[in-house]
């Protein structure tokens, strides 16, 4: 937004905030800017500020909703107990009644047009409208109104949260409250019994973009999710199941459409482009780029291919069309276990379309035979890329890849990936970033285990094929999940991979963003690049990015309401986030002054009524 | 067999399917699940080009001018042949980034 015009619209909407506020300007001017000097002392003796409303027998939020339904009528009271966290069951409240006279508080009940649930001890449970709240505690036998107390289940620590320092932004009110996070990945089985478990909060949102095998395809979304939501537990959470590049585009124009400013993708992709970012229409590059246009930070994990990753130029010392990996060896050897299918990537640096033909083979090292090959005609209209999978149905036993030229002139760089639980024969760890990670447009997540900060071995590295240094930053792995198991031992135990860690850079991104609401997702990478501790190569390097992801201390908390960006006071710099909020419907969202869930000239009335004000 | 088969637009292991005697049976042992005896397949469909309205298929999802598609094996040679596809290939490869003793398999 221009200055000049962001200054004309400050003027216009303190005009419309003194008229909302009942101040008399005269007419055809506009009253001065206040300022944070003498103003502010003025307002004080106006009585502008009002303390909070209290009542001695019915709990602050019950209060506030019964004050709401009397401002805005009871149709309004569904909305604002949800806003605030109440049960609401048949239109009513869901209370608990304090009282030495049982027989007495349910009678006041049933007169207030209420119903009784439950009763034990001195506990009355009750639903109420929440216009008869007040009446209810005024009745004699009435000690106390409150909401049920709320049952936390006994969760699994996330070693990750103390290790990036998220518990100390927890601590002071950073939760990700009005941030939404997209989880984009292959399954999320088992998400139930995690919200069960308190492990995924109890609202969320699933997404199903996998033909329906949302909750069975796999857990691994599951445990990604859960780690976003220890991180964050405020964050609104959608889970989006995909299988597809074709979902995959989906789910970001989904993303894009609910307001998600913040995505994590766990799933390394093959074969889709250079590796510079410039896939084209429909590859995850292209799909990530328009994500992050959108304003969306994209967190993806790097990938754990450092051991299952080689790169090299043709060789044919012999010319027999075989490439020799090693002076005479033809073959990359890979163990494959009984019952495993092994996949395997290849691509050549001659993108978009190539006229250099090689082709990919898998065979049998104890007798040379080709179980798996994969012979695409590259013609110049095709791209440079040829993949395979294998099921070893046999014992298990050793396969070795080969590349062969069918037709070609040049020797370009080769890039071969291979989707396996053991390492090649052959590995090169430079250059193993893996699509759409090496995108400029997406933020890499490489893996250093929660305990030690080492580097985790497999955690694919930069730089890419045009040269940046990848991945951004290294989250933390290894940690403990419900979904997956206990940590013992780092990158063996608990969650470990890249999958891993990219949630604890996603779950930091949502405490950041609540925090800074007006960060878009330049600045919400800048801003944990430059907490990151530097590890390795001192600065940003190949191996941990930035370095470990740590998000030092959390930003001055501040008792006003209207300090949208928690720097201690109420400024103009509020003013400006608060402009940016207007209309939001999201709770949680600090430019919510008013805490009535919506961002509107209510609010604007309260910021202007704060105006200069310090915390103590 | 020669290298390059008889279906100009339909990828190496598609064709390895397509041809194949038991298409069922090299299906499983390229790792490609067929959902009720068919494939799921992209179709990259050529500039300006929509899917053909008899197309022997059913349409899961399109993303700009990607479908995905479920074909039955003996379909993929002829719908490759089509003007208005330029090419039918599996999905990219992808895979997610956990590990553990038991290797990348989830639960």
């Amino acid at each position: 937004m221009a200055a000049g015009y962001r200054g004309a619209l400050l003027v216009w909407l303190l005009a419309v905030v003194v008229w909302g506020s009942g101040a008399q300007a005269p007419s055809g001017q506009v009253p001065p800017f206040p300022t944070a000097g003498p103003s502010r002392p003025a307002a004080e003796r106006a009585g502008l500020e009002q303390p909070p409303e209290k009542h001695p027998k019915l709990h602050s939020q019950l209060l506030a909703l019964a004050r709401a339904v009397q401002q805005r009528g009871a149709a309004a009271a569904a909305a604002e107990a949800q806003a605030r966290g109440l049960r609401v069951r048949d239109s009513q409240v869901q209370v608990v009644i304090e009282s030495q006279d049982r027989q007495g508080a349910s009678a006041a009940v049933a007169a207030a047009g209420g119903r009784v649930e439950a009763a034990y001890a001195h506990l009355v449970q009750a639903l109420l409208p929440a216009a008869a709240l007040e009446a209810v505690a005024a009745h004699p036998a009435v000690r106390y109104v409150r909401p049920p107390f709320r049952p936390v289940p006994a969760a699994v620590v996330d070693e990750g949260v103390a290790a990036t320092n998220a518990s100390a932004w927890q601590a002071a009110g950073l939760t990700g409250a009005g941030v939404k996070v997209g989880i984009i990945d292959l399954g999320f089985a088992g998400y139930s019994a995690r919200q069960a478990s308190g492990d995924l909060p109890a609202a969320l949102t699933p997404v199903d973009f996998c033909g329906g095998q949302l909750a069975t395809a796999t857990a691994h979304g599951t445990a990604v999710a859960e780690i976003v939501y220890k991180m964050a537990p405020g964050a609104q959470l959608y889970l989006i199941c995909i299988d597809t590049e074709v979902n995959l585009g989906q789910a970001k124009d989904y993303a894009k459409s609910q307001g998600i400013s913040i995505v994590n993708h766990s799933v390394s992709w093959f074969n889709t482009s250079r590796g510079d970012g410039s896939g084209g229409p429909g590859t995850p590059d292209a799909i990530v780029a328009d994500a992050r246009a959108s304003g969306i930070l994209w967190v993806n994990a790097a990938g754990n291919y450092a051991r299952s990753h080689w790169s090299g130029t043709f060789s044919d010392p012999d010319n027999n069309g075989w490439h020799n990996f090693a002076a005479n060896d033809e073959g990359n050897t890979v163990f494959v276990p009984s019952g495993e299918i092994i996949c395997v990537a290849l691509k050549w640096d001659d993108w978009p379309v190539s006229s250099q033909d090689y082709d990919l083979y898998l065979k049998r090292s104890s007798d040379g035979v080709t179980v798996a090959r994969s012979v695409n005609p590259q013609t110049g209209t095709q791209p440079p890329t040829e993949d395979l999978c294998y099921l070893n149905s046999g014992a298990a036993q050793n396969f070795y890849i080969a590349i062969y030229k069918y037709n070609a002139t040049t020797t370009p760089r080769f890039d071969l990936f291979v989707d396996s639980s053991y390492p090649l024969e052959y590995q090169v760890a430079a250059g193993s970033i893996t699509e759409p990670a090496s995108s400029p447009n997406a933020m890499a997540a490489g893996a250093i285990c929660w305990q030690n900060d080492a580097l985790e071995p497999y955690s694919s590295r930069g730089p890419t094929i045009d040269g940046r240094t990848k991945p951004d930053i290294a989250g933390q792995d290894s940690v403990s999940t419900a979904t997956i198991g206990s940590f013992t031992s780092c990158g063996s135990t608990g969650f470990a991979g890249t999958s891993a860690a990219a949630p604890h850079v996603a779950g930091a991104a949502a405490l950041v963003k609540q925090a800074n609401p007006g960060f878009g997702p330049a600045q919400l990478q800048a801003f944990l690049e430059g907490r990151a501790v530097d590890l390795g190569t001192p600065g940003k390097d190949n191996d941990y990015g930035a370095g470990k992801l740590w998000l030092g201390a959390p930003p001055a908390t501040s008792s006003l309401p209207c300090d949208i960006n928690r720097d201690g006071r109420v400024d103009i710099f509020d003013f400006n986030l608060l402009v940016q909020n207007f209309g939001k419907q999201e709770p949680g969202n600090p430019a919510d002054c008013n805490g009535d869930g919506r961002v509107d000239i209510f609010d604007f009335n309260i910021l202007v009524q704060n105006f200069g004000r310090r915390a103590s | 067999m020669c290298r390059h088969a008889e279906c100009p637009g339909l990828d190496s292991a598609l064709q390895q399917v397509a041809t194949a005697a038991d298409p069922a049976a090299v299906a499983a042992e390229h790792g490609i699940a067929l959902v009720d005896g068919r494939v799921r397949v992209i179709i990259e469909l050529a500039p300006g080009a929509s899917l053909p309205a008899d197309a022997p298929l059913a349409v899961e999802a399109q993303y700009e001018h990607l479908v995905q598609a479920l074909v039955a094996p003996e379909q993929l040679c002829p719908l490759a042949a089509d003007p208005a596809i330029a090419r039918i290939r599996l999905p990219f490869p992808r895979a997610p980034n956990p590990r553990s003793p038991a290797g990348p398999a989830l639960p």
